[in-house]
């Protein structure tokens, strides 16, 4: 099986307006697939019907080879096994850095001492050992994303979807996020749908990007397919 | 970053706090659960205050648990009545000690009370008895005329219900809600006695006198005391409160005249719900209500008028009063159409 | 389990909340439940709707116009005072401000009564003949007003806080003059009109403070109905109009702005807002504005109940012992329960606007008839409660519920819905979210929702009268004996203690909610 993600005929509206008009696209496993357009063409909903966060009006949703959206089924996003990082990076503000994982891990550890220690790895692999008793509010823009990573790292779910992780980030900073996303990505395999509207990302991280219009996919191809029309345009506006 | 000091409560602290306290709460509320064990249920329209001790006294005696549901004589409430009849298809009390009559026989007419001749009953006069005893009358008050002596003086006293219309007391005069409680049985007395119509003109008449209504009996003595009212109508227990606390007021029975109308007298009353769920115990406490004993006590200390032949009468409790020439069942009869009228006119 | 809990808070509304009424209404018209011929129904509907009663309930629905047009305006000023300008002390302000909301009407009736009815203070010390008559409809348009203005404050207030303040400092960059007019107000149009939908609400339904004013309104006509002529049927049926109307203005509201979008504030920290900087003029202004209000809505009643009170506090109190155990017992109780379903109500439907118009309903309907739909249902009925301090809770549950989850939308929505979401992808259970995740955050919701309810139940004397099983009183009922009585010096010494109760409760609010905030 190397279709990890699959929607078929996928439409959605909201308050009589058409957010998402027959999506189709599928994702391989292993695949850094970008979704790519501007604001308001649908990217986040999709994501969302993937997680199961939101329900389609018609078409059907696969994720490893099983049927989790559809008009018969309906599987709840917590036994999806998928990660997800928002927009805002819904962090808990109550909670530590520590009590973030402590939660996450509590499903599949019950040992004390055997998730103390899975905390400090995954901790020590995103560079927060030193945030361990740090609430959301006192950590920097770096920092809250890493725990957001750190987050959804220990939930070690195969999917990974992305919403517009690096929107607010400067450039040096996003690309020292992007670049420990693509570490986790390799070291666990992961299967990673990353929305965005910035080129740059998509150009850095993807290796497929579906270009999203008015609630339609317009093409999928390779990034710098997509993006070499962008730049076009570019340096159109700068003669 | 700011140090704030923050109460941080853990959700599953609190989560595991309130499934504590519902479990405490739970058990509570199962400790006051209604127990299976040897009691009566009563409901009360008489004054708490004079009827709780008695009814402590049943417990003491009897070894029978009182549970008792009060009322207020004016209901502000809806009170036991409505509530008697709202549970007839599967009634709760067991014993109804109402303080006046003709809610007596609304309940009998609802088919919410069965019949019981107590013993104790034999001496009271029948008019004051259902025929097939369905209630029983005892310790009565009566209406009076109550006024402030700083006000009017003993020449000038009034004696009669039509006093309340005479021109000299234009706005002077009070009465208690002719629509509710005792106020009520007044207003259908008088349309049994006098008739529809002149009741009816009675009644324009009090209005065109600028007679004020107030909540209550006790509030019509209450004024009457300040003198906000020179005088007033309501009930010899209440008149007794003011003229024993030494205010300067008197209290007169009205219309005692060999021509007049005669006054309005109003017992309490007890009766065996039907299909009670303790009967033996329903009948015991009446049996003890119906004492002469319980009779001396409420003359005492709330100016009840006895009528058991058997019991003293003290001194300062009105005797001989000559009562309206009406039946109760007649008073029963015109409680509509009276209370029709004082909401669509009277008190419009 | 999520889809589970949601269809077992549904089926506990219907039964709480919905049944009791439904049934006493189908039962008015259909006694016996059986169907009666169409004509001989209408006939009965002209019988009990005269014009008499067309003329009480059209005075009704202008004392309720009224009294929510003033409250509203009060309201208004004050939660813009309060949340936008730099008036100092607002927080303490604020709380002063809620106060009168939870003194009881026949108490705030009560105590002015004290000072200006026949046998008041002021009129006799001051004004020994004057003809000033409290007993008209102004009056009671007046006292309602200060009654519930607070609860208008509330819920503004909510409404100006849930606007992103980029939203206003876009406003006032671009065109500051209008920026009421055009910005605020339009956006908090949902907020006042519910505001003024319960002040309407209370007011129709309120029977005490008419009856001791003695003007005859609708709630007075449908007591009558179970007072005097004791025809419950007939009582159920005149409140119908009331219940439609409710319903009738809730559908309006729902309606008109279903498909309107309105701001909520994001996730990220909200700002403090106080744009609007008042000379020192209007400053004295607002603070005599807020002053007077204080003054007549929570200094003068709190006075004239010491004063009726007449030393005689500790005998009082003394008197009434198992009462106030009582009332703790079932207030507590009662508390725990409407914050814990009025918790999950707003978790599960907070989106469904007309849900919330609907559990609002049995607002519209006075206490005494709620009292009568729940024995109808329960004296009955095979479960167990008629009869029990359970009744009670069942009261509290009906006539209280909407405040509750009107307090849980002012703290559910500074939560962003991704935090939960993430708690969910991350597989943990349905329960586990809601005390891991959501309860945390919104602690503040349930502590002001219990303390709120606790005041609320405190007070409350209709329905429980109603209720009560034999042997139990509360102190509401015990203090509703004595006005009958007229033992003014124990009646004001119970109600000091119950208000002195009241506002120790209060305090502890305050300080927790000041400490977490």
């Amino acid at each position: 099986m190397s279709e990890m993600i699959k929607l078929e005929s996928i439409s959605k509206k909201f308050n009589g307006k058409e957010i998402l008009k027959d999506v189709n696209f599928e994702v391989r496993r292993g695949e850094r697939f970008g979704i790519f357009g501007p604001s308001g063409c649908g990217k986040t909903t999709a994501l969302r019907i993937i997680a199961g966060l939101e329900k389609p009006d018609i078409g059907k949703v696969v994720l490893r080879g099983k049927e989790v959206t559809s008009s018969k089924t309906f599987v709840q996003p917590e036994q999806r096994n998928i990660s997800f990082i928002f927009q805002d990076l819904a962090l808990w503000p109550h909670m530590s850095v520590k009590d973030h994982l402590d939660f996450v891990l509590s499903f599949r550890i019950s040992e004390k001492n055997q998730r103390e220690k899975k905390i400090e790895e995954i901790l020590k692999a995103v560079n927060l050992k030193n945030q361990l008793n740090s609430k959301p509010e006192q950590l920097s823009g770096g920092e809250k994303q890493r725990l957001a990573l750190a987050r959804v790292i220990a939930q070690k779910s195969d999917i990974f979807l992305l919403d517009e992780p690096y929107s607010s980030f400067d450039i040096d900073l996003k690309e020292e996020m992007q670049k420990l996303l693509w570490e986790m990505h390799k070291k666990f395999n992961l299967t990673t749908v990353y929305v965005t509207h910035d080129i740059f990302e998509i150009l850095n991280f993807c290796n497929r990007v579906a270009r999203m219009e008015n609630g339609k996919i317009a093409e999928i191809k390779k990034p710098r397919e997509i993006v070499k029309k962008y730049f076009y345009k570019i340096a159109k506006s700068m003669k | 970053m700011e140090n704030k000091k923050i109460i941080y409560i853990d959700g599953k602290k609190l989560f595991l706090g309130i499934v504590l306290i519902a479990i405490v709460l739970i058990g509570f509320l199962l400790y006051t659960a209604p127990k299976e064990e040897k009691k009566v249920v009563v409901y009360v329209s008489h004054d708490q205050d004079y009827s709780e001790p008695i009814l402590k006294e049943f417990e003491e005696t009897s070894g029978i648990k009182v549970e008792a549901l009060y009322d207020t004589e004016v209901t502000k409430t809806v009170g036991l009545v409505n509530r008697l009849i709202s549970e007839k298809s599967n009634p709760r009390a067991d014993v109804f000690w109402n303080n006046e009559v003709i809610r007596s026989v609304l309940l009998k007419n609802e088919n919410v009370l069965q019949p019981y001749c107590s013993p104790n009953g034999n001496d009271i006069p029948s008019v004051y008895k259902d025929k097939d005893c369905y209630w029983t009358g005892f310790a009565a008050r009566a209406r009076v005329i109550l006024y402030n002596t700083e006000k009017i003086s003993k020449e000038e006293e009034p004696k009669s219900i039509y006093d309340f219309i005479n021109p000299r007391w234009k706005g002077k005069a009070c009465i208690s809600n002719p629509l509710l409680g005792s106020g009520s049985g007044l207003t259908a007395a008088l349309f049994a006695s006098l008739g529809d119509e002149k009741a009816k003109d009675l009644f324009l008449k009090m209005k065109e006198n600028k007679v004020q209504v107030l909540e209550s009996p006790s509030m019509v003595r209450d004024q009457v005391v300040v003198g906000e009212c020179w005088f007033g109508s309501t009930d010899t227990d209440d008149a007794y409160d003011a003229t024993a606390a030494g205010k300067p007021v008197k209290m007169i029975i009205p219309d005692q005249g060999p021509e007049d109308i005669g006054d309005l007298v109003i017992p309490n009353s007890v009766m065996v719900i039907k299909g009670p769920a303790h009967p033996e115990e329903a009948k015991k406490l009446i049996d003890f209500l119906l004492s002469t004993k319980v009779e001396e006590q409420l003359a005492q200390v709330a100016l009840q008028i006895p009528l058991k032949s058997s019991s003293s009468v003290p001194q300062n409790v009105p005797k001989n009063i000559k009562p309206m020439d009406v039946t109760y069942e007649e008073i029963y009869n015109k409680l509509n159409v009276s209370s029709k009228f004082v909401q669509e006119t009277f008190l419009r | 389990m999520h889809d589970s809990f949601k269809y077992l808070i549904y089926l506990l509304l219907f039964i709480f909340i919905f049944l009791p009424i439904v049934y006493l209404f189908v039962s008015a018209f259909f006694p016996n439940f059986q169907l009666v011929n169409l004509s001989s129904l209408w006939n009965y509907l002209i019988f009990s709707f005269d014009s008499r009663i067309g003329v009480i309930f059209f005075r009704t629905i202008l004392l309720g116009f009224f009294t929510s047009a003033i409250a509203g305006g009060i309201g208004l000023t004050l939660a813009v005072l309060l949340e936008y300008t730099n008036l100092s002390h607002r927080k303490f302000l604020k709380f002063l401000l809620f106060a009168p909301f939870l003194i009881p009407p026949y108490l705030f009736t009560f105590s002015w009564m004290g000072l200006l009815g026949k046998r008041g203070t002021f009129t006799e010390i001051i004004f020994h003949n004057m003809p000033l008559n409290i007993y008209n409809p102004f009056a009671i348009i007046l006292l309602l007003s200060l009654s519930y203005f607070p609860i208008a404050m509330f819920i503004i207030s909510l409404g100006l806080k849930n606007i992103d303040s980029n939203i206003i400092d876009s406003g006032r960059l671009s065109n500051r003059k209008n920026l009421m007019k055009k910005i605020i107000l339009p956006l908090i149009s949902p907020h006042l009109l519910i505001a003024c939908f319960f002040v309407f609400v209370l007011t129709i339904s309120e029977y005490t403070v008419p009856a001791f004013l003695r003007v005859n309104a609708y709630s007075s006509e449908i007591f009558a109905q179970l007072a005097a002529f004791y025809d419950i049927r007939r009582a159920a049926v005149l409140s119908l109009p009331v219940v439609v109307l409710a319903l009738f203005l809730a559908g309006v509201i729902h309606f008109y702005f279903r498909n309107k979008s309105f701001t909520t504030i994001s996730s990220s920290s909200r700002k403090k807002l106080n744009f609007i900087s008042l000379s020192k003029n209007q400053k004295i202004i607002s603070y005599s504005f807020i002053l007077l209000l204080t003054l007549f809505s929570l200094i003068i009643p709190i006075t004239m109940v010491i004063i009726e009170s007449n030393l005689t506090f500790f005998d009082a109190v003394a008197s009434a012992k198992t009462q106030i155990f009582n009332s703790f017992l079932t207030s507590f109780s009662g508390a725990l329960a409407v914050t814990l379903l009025g918790f999950f109500t707003y978790y599960f439907f907070k989106k469904s606007k007309s849900l919330i118009a609907l559990i609002s309903f049995p607002l519209a309907i006075s206490s005494p008839v709620i009292g009568i739909s729940l024995i109808n249902l329960y004296n009955n009925s095979q479960v167990p409660v008629y009869g029990t301090v359970w009744m009670i809770l069942l009261g509290y549950l009906l006539r209280f519920l909407p405040f509750s989850v009107f307090i849980f939308s002012s703290f559910f929505p500074q939560i962003s819905p991704s935090i939960e979401e993430s708690a969910r992808l991350s597989k943990s259970s349905f329960f586990k979210r809601i005390y891991r995740i959501v309860l945390p955050l919104t602690k503040g919701g349930f502590l002001s929702s219990f303390i709120i309810i606790f005041i609320l139940c405190f007070g409350e004397v209709g329905l429980t009268q109603m209720v009560t099983p034999p042997g139990f009183q509360t102190l509401s009922m015990r203090i509703e004996t004595l006005m009958h009585y007229a033992n003014y010096s124990h009646l004001a010494s119970l109600s000091l203690f119950l208000l002195s109760l009241i506002f120790f409760v209060y305090l502890i609010h305050i300080w927790v909610y000041r400490e977490n905030e």
